[in-house]
């Protein structure tokens, strides 16, 4: 038999103006179970709390009732005036006499008789309240950070400056991302390698942080706090103890081509170090265009080599960690223009990407820093083709954040050395946030050489050659086709998701949205979220964002990471989870597709389901599906809402009746 | 003694047929969305039970069911709205699942009026006091749900719902 205890808080004038309360007293004192009901005048008060603990022990109450303001205002505070008075949390029930009755119910015997329904319902559902223990698990405190560009080093900085131990999984040679491949970043044209390399260094001479170069994750198995993530790298064929980047390997190789670090502006050969100034200094043989691969026995390199470093023997390593969290920092890439013929990109020569030009204008790229025409003249008039792709449903339907931006530092640059006589800019609306971003437009204010045209729409423009020259053609904002010569048309692509994301997020369990990123579980209070639990997303990984954001983005990744697994800590698992009776299951497993955590596994022998309570959060649609009702959800369960119902439908009174299974029809 | 159904409500006039409606709401929007309501000192009616729940995606179909075996003449889900809900996806189960339900309760001699699902975010407390005043008020041009079976209905077990399907 329960003991009850009912507390009636009269929110000091609040409740009771309305309400009749000794008429609530009254009913509540004759509901099944109840074996006190008292009015306290400010139930949350120092006073009231201590009263209640008092009550709790002088009465022998096993269960409490408190009706007053909404759960969501003090249920925790009820909740541990229960623990401290020795009960469990969990058989404690609040009814909302104040939101849901007193403050919007004018008649009072109307409201009278709502109120007592609240407690009923309230009364009949704590009946039923089971003691709830939260479980605690050990973890590992490790972190997996995919990608070391700027938001995964930030990243892995920030969590091995408390002593976290970091693996930096990146499939390229080398680190550092997309950043250090410019020469200015805006918005303050500071230089980029200057910005980057120190943090990169930092990188990796760190002890804590364990770089894993062109490397892969190739599956992720178990879940926060004790993941396993096996990692695929493929070999350099050059030993990096040995190698110091001084480049006599790339010298000898007789194989010459594209440079991907440089498209459509240099070759390479099939060792190479990618690029000047790249961290870590290191060749790195490239077995797809190698004549080793193709049947041939080249040694060009291995001989040219002075350390003996090259190492053709070397094979795929594969490597299991074991890691409490994931970060995902991935990156973006920047989307093709040949998917929209009419920019006559990769037909027209000098139609060219904004990347290329960064290439350019870097001075230890491919022209030294000048902007050349593919004829190799200069060019007199630069046309900057704006939202190419983004801001087009049928394309990117988002902004890609960054373009305006780094097209404004790309006139300050080659204005300041005089690259080109002219420049055009074909906007659709500019998106310069930030103040610093408006003194770098300010700047351009009244400059003779620099035009600002507005396009009518996104994605609007065409490219066609003229006499020698590019017309660059857009209906303006009347509606009315307009035409301008140019001499190199620099088109600003949509950035989306990196190439890699979707077969990642397959590995990862996690979801990407139409343009590859992963932003399905960001709120806006939430950047870092991914949806899964102990794995998170920073920088352009999560959508187009500019180096400060990525930045911004890693450390915050880094931060819940570090506030979610301390070392010596367990994990507190929330014990309103759902659970299986395995002998009620038939394991048709209709439950596992519904769950949007991945929490719900089915095994065999016997068929059935089991719930990872790690990562179920509680929301019940697996047991609201469950056709043989063997998905129960703790403190939601079928006989708890069943006997609140009833009672608030007036069923209650009807003496004790088992409702140990609810009423469920099928039960 | 109260019941759920068929109350009528005393004074001058001609009695006026209150309906019951038991509201399912979400404890992140609609829930939040009905304390919105008591802050601003909008009126209600009090013909609403509402039964808070993690997630409109709880609800089973067996507990609109119960709540209309139990004399329900209405039964509410309130979840948040599409693309908001915290567990990304259980509003829209709900709404499939009161799809299903719909079409079940018509042949029961259920009107499917009676069983309703909205989206109420968190703040909108007004958008709260309209969805339940206008179903008080459909529900009592309505009248009450089938007084035959309802009142029949002292149990809520399988018996009784093959009951409902003969008459």
């Amino acid at each position: 038999m329960c003991r009850i205890g009912v507390y009636i808080c009269e929110c000091g004038p609040n409740i009771g103006r309305t309400l009749r309360l000794p008429a609530l007293v009254q009913s509540t004192g004759n509901l099944t179970g109840v074996v006190r009901v008292r009015r306290v005048p400010v139930l949350c008060g120092r006073e009231g709390l201590d009263f209640l603990g008092e009550e709790i022990v002088a009465q022998g109450l096993d269960r409490v009732v408190v009706a007053g303001c909404s759960p969501r205002e003090h249920e925790s505070t009820f909740r541990s005036v229960l623990e401290r008075a020795g009960l469990n949390p969990y058989m404690l029930q609040v009814a909302n006499i104040r939101e849901q009755c007193e403050w919007v119910v004018r008649d009072r015997d109307q409201a009278t008789g709502l109120a007592r329904r609240l407690v009923a319902g309230a009364v009949a559902r704590v009946r039923h309240h089971e003691p709830l223990l939260p479980s605690e698990i050990a973890v590992s405190t490790d972190v997996v950070v995919i990608g070391a560009g700027t938001a995964g080093v930030r990243a892995a900085l920030t969590l091995a400056g408390k002593k976290r131990v970091v693996h930096l999984v990146e499939r390229l040679p080398c680190v550092g991302g997309k950043v250090p491949l410019y020469e200015d970043v805006f918005p303050g044209m500071a230089c980029a390698a200057c910005v980057m390399d120190p943090m990169l260094d930092e990188l990796l001479h760190h002890d804590g942080i364990r770089v894993h170069l062109m490397s892969s994750v190739e599956e992720l198995l178990g879940f926060k706090g004790n993941f396993t993530v096996r990692l695929l790298q493929s070999p350099r064929y050059v030993d990096p103890e040995a190698c110091l980047g001084c480049g006599a390997c790339v010298e000898a190789c007789p194989v010459r081509v594209p440079d991907e670090w440089n498209p459509g502006l240099a070759e390479r050969r099939a060792v190479a170090v990618p690029y000047p100034g790249v961290l870590p200094s290191l060749a790195v043989v490239d077995p797809r265009h190698c004549l080793r691969w193709q049947g041939e026995d080249c040694r060009a390199c291995e001989e040219a080599c002075p350390f003996d470093a090259v190492r053709f023997e070397e094979e795929a390593r594969v490597q299991e960690i074991q890691a409490g969290a994931v970060i995902v920092a991935t990156g973006f890439d920047l989307s093709d223009p040949g998917r929209f013929p009419q920019y006559g990109y990769g037909r027209l020569a000098d139609v060219i990407t904004s990347f290329e030009l960064e290439r350019m204008l870097n001075s230890s790229g491919p022209t030294g820093g000048r902007v050349l025409r593919k004829d190799g003249t200069v060019p007199g008039h630069a046309g900057f083709v704006l939202c190419v792709g983004s801001r087009d449903p049928r394309a990117a339907p988002h902004c890609s954040e960054v373009c305006c931006r780094y097209t404004l530092k790309f006139l300050h640059r080659i204005l300041a050395q005089g690259a080109v006589d002219r420049a055009t800019v074909f906007h659709a609306g500019l998106h310069l946030p930030g103040g610093a971003s408006q003194d770098l437009y300010r700047a351009l204010e009244g400059n003779p050489s620099v035009h600002f045209v507005r396009m009518g729409a996104p994605n609007s423009a065409g490219i066609l050659e003229q006499n020698g020259s590019l017309a660059v053609r857009f209906p303006d904002e009347e509606g009315r086709v307009r035409s301008h010569l140019v001499d190199m048309a620099i088109l600003a692509p949509a950035m989306e998701g990196a190439s890699g994301n979707r077969e990642l997020a397959r590995i990862l369990h996690l979801e990407t949205g139409g343009t590859g990123f992963f932003d399905q579980g960001i709120t806006l209070l939430d950047r870092v979220e991914a949806g899964r639990e102990g794995v998170f997303v920073a920088g352009c990984a999560a959508g187009p964002t500019d180096i400060l954001g990525a930045a911004t983005g890693g450390q915050a990744a880094a931060g819940r990471v570090l506030s979610e697994l301390v070392p010596g800590e367990t994990l507190r698992l929330e014990p309103v989870t759902a659970g299986v009776d395995e002998t009620l299951c038939s394991g048709c497993a209709v439950c596992e597709g519904l769950c949007p955590y991945g929490a719900i596994e089915r095994k065999d022998d016997p068929p059935r389901i089991m719930v990872n309570r790690v990562l179920c959060r509680g929301c019940g649609t697996c047991a609201a599906a469950c056709p043989s009702g063997a998905v129960h959800c703790a403190h939601f369960s079928d006989g708890q809402i069943a006997a609140e119902v009833e009672a608030m439908l007036g069923r209650e009174d009807q003496g004790e009746r088992s409702k140990e299974k609810g009423s469920r029809i099928a039960g | 003694m109260e019941r759920g159904s068929g109350a009528t409500q005393s004074g001058e006039g001609p009695a006026v047929f209150e309906p019951v409606i038991v509201a399912f709401l979400c404890n992140w929007c609609a829930c939040e969305g009905a304390d919105a309501a008591g802050r601003a000192r909008l009126e209600l009616p009090a013909n609403v039970r509402p039964v808070r729940l993690l997630c409109s995606g709880r609800v089973d179909p067996q507990h609109v069911l119960e709540a209309f075996a139990c004399g329900a003449d209405g039964v509410l889900i309130l979840g948040c709205r599409p693309g908001e809900c915290r567990y990304r996806e259980g509003n829209l189960h709900a709404m499939k699942r009161v799809a299903l339900l719909r079409r079940l309760l018509g042949p029961l001699g259920v009107e499917t009026e009676r069983l309703d699902l909205e989206w109420v975010a968190a703040g909108e407390g007004k958008r709260y006091a309209e969805v339940v005043t206008g179903m008080v008020e459909s529900l009592r041009a309505l009248g009450p749900l089938k007084p035959q079976s309802a009142s029949t209905h002292t149990t809520a077990k399988a018996p009784d719902a093959r009951t409902k399907v003969e008459l």
